[in-house]
């Protein structure tokens, strides 16, 4: 922990100090300060660990690196610091970007507006065994951007095996329309193709769709958003994801309608509904955010086929230094 | 079935709700203005969400000072526009520098508190810039209203003065031109 404060600090004093380079050092998280059951418990929201990010780059932005680390503070056995989250350097050339480390394929990514909340919610990242490699994006087409990834794994591997595994991805921008991507994963035991649009074309309103078909795996996924930001404060969303697993369907629907009660002060009421079982689950949250970057959640939902009543007021964070 | 029919009903709602202006001859084809704070929280009051909020540091408060420009067009026909926009301190160095909607969106991307694996807010900055920001310095405009953003970006703060430079020129009429001291 202490290497960490020290690094963190000689890094953001670099930054301070030099014009020629930006850098950003970065902490998120959350912790569950009590719950219904009176527990506490120090988790992120979702992925259940903290992170620590370093980023820096030429002030004109041609090359740069991140890295992130996860579980920084917790000092549990099974979650040592150290476990390297993501890392990766990358040159901005006259036709490409390249990035070589831990990279992703968040160009040709698509999205739904609240991807966490709907089993589907956008296509996958690139990750296990294939998550280190070579990425070269183009940078000289307009609004389209194609893609090439090329995994190179960490267990030696035959070099012409390794170019089965290949990524390619695309995305094009449509001005006053919107986005589509798409990328095509190889890697065996994945064979993915993803696809996704997203409109932008009338004010306050965001529409979107992702699908994404897991041919190894026999998944396929689907998924529709829509967002409404048009009435004074208020935001609605509604979110809904269909997969069918090895010829088994299933579908889930999410809505929510939030309004900014003031600049610090966010609530919003819920409701969920999971064909599995025909659960429905409804809720409510009031966010309250204060000194650049903390959030007080204070959450309450009931889940109707389990007859329970949950509660809990959790901390997030997410702050730069 | 009826999911599916629930959400084209939304949509459509939502669509028909937010009509695209159309251009008004007795207004001006182009406008250059200081987006005022109203205009700027319509895309958001979090840090997280809205890309035109400067990033803030837990400790040193701003890390950036942002001036965003509004630019409003009202065009009689599609034209091709071309833009030069140039910040200036009293040296006559760059005061700061202006982001159209790709340099804008990587700028972002490298200051985020988020991976992009864990980012809570999605890609919500990325779709506010693509929807709002300038797309380029050169680029061709359809007929009719529509308001375009461009940042202008420095560490905190913006050397003072500034002279901000902005000039507009349009296929289809005459130059625009915008002066403005920042002191």
């Amino acid at each position: 922990m202490k290497k960490l404060i020290v690094l963190l600090l000689a890094f953001a004093m670099v930054g301070a100090v030099s014009a020629q380079v930006t850098t950003a050092v970065a902490l998120s998280g959350g912790i569950t300060l009590v719950n219904d059951a009176g527990q506490s418990a120090f988790a992120r929201d979702g992925s259940g660990y903290d992170t620590i990010t370093f980023k820096g780059s030429e002030k004109d932005g041609k090359y740069g690196f991140s890295v992130g680390y996860k579980n920084v503070l917790n000092d549990a056995a099974a979650n040592t610091f150290g476990g390297l989250n993501s890392w990766n350097a990358w040159y901005k050339g006259q036709y490409a970007k390249i990035t070589l480390g831990n990279t992703s394929n968040g160009t040709f990514r698509a999205y739904l507006a609240k991807y966490w909340k709907t089993a589907f919610g956008r296509a996958s990242y690139i990750a296990g065994t294939e998550s280190y490699g070579i990425s070269a994006e183009s940078t000289t087409l307009g609004d389209l951007i194609v893609g090439v990834y090329l995994p190179v794994p960490e267990a030696a591997t035959n070099s012409v095996d390794m170019f089965k595994n290949m990524n390619f991805g695309v995305k094009y921008t449509m001005k006053d329309v919107g986005f589509a991507q798409a990328y095509v994963d190889l890697h065996t035991g994945d064979n993915k193709v993803s696809g996704g649009f997203t409109y932008t074309g009338v004010k306050n309103f965001t529409g979107y769709v992702a699908t994404e078909l897991a041919l190894d795996a026999t998944k396929y996924s689907f998924g529709v958003a829509a967002k409404y930001t048009g009435i004074d404060k208020l935001a609605l969303l509604a979110q809904a994801s269909d997969i069918i697993n090895a010829g088994v369907n299933s579908f889930d629907v999410y809505a929510e309608a939030g309004y900014d009660v003031t600049d610090a002060i966010f609530a919003s009421a819920w409701g969920k509904f999971k064909s599995t079982g025909s659960a429905f689950s409804a809720g409510a949250f009031v966010d309250y955010s204060f000194a650049n970057g903390l959030t007080l959640e204070a959450n309450g939902s009931y889940d109707v086929a389990a007859a329970a009543l949950a509660a809990d007021l959790t901390l997030y964070y997410g702050v730069s230094f | 079935m009826f999911i599916w029919a629930a959400f084209s009903v939304f949509s459509l709602l939502a669509i028909s709700c937010a009509s695209t202006p159309q251009n008004d001859p007795a207004l001006p084809a182009i406008e250059i203005t200081i987006a005022s704070p109203d205009e700027i929280r319509q895309f958001g009051i979090k840090q997280g969400e809205n890309p035109y909020l400067e990033p803030t540091s837990l400790l040193k408060g701003k890390l950036n000072e942002f001036l965003i420009l509004k630019i409003h067009f009202n065009l009689m026909e599609r034209s091709k526009v071309s833009i030069i926009a140039q910040s200036m301190k009293e040296d006559g160095s760059e005061a700061g520098r202006f982001y159209t909607a790709k340099d804008f969106a990587a700028f972002w991307d490298q200051r985020d508190i988020y991976t992009e694996d864990e980012n809570p807010y999605g890609n919500t900055k990325l779709i506010t810039i693509q929807r709002s920001c300038l797309p380029s310095l050169d680029f061709f405009q359809n007929s009719g209203a529509r308001d375009y953003y461009l940042p202008l970006v420095s560490s905190y703060p913006i050397p003072r003065p500034a002279k901000i430079y902005v000039q507009v020129a349009p296929s289809s009429g005459e130059s625009v031109v915008f002066n403005y001291l920042l002191e």
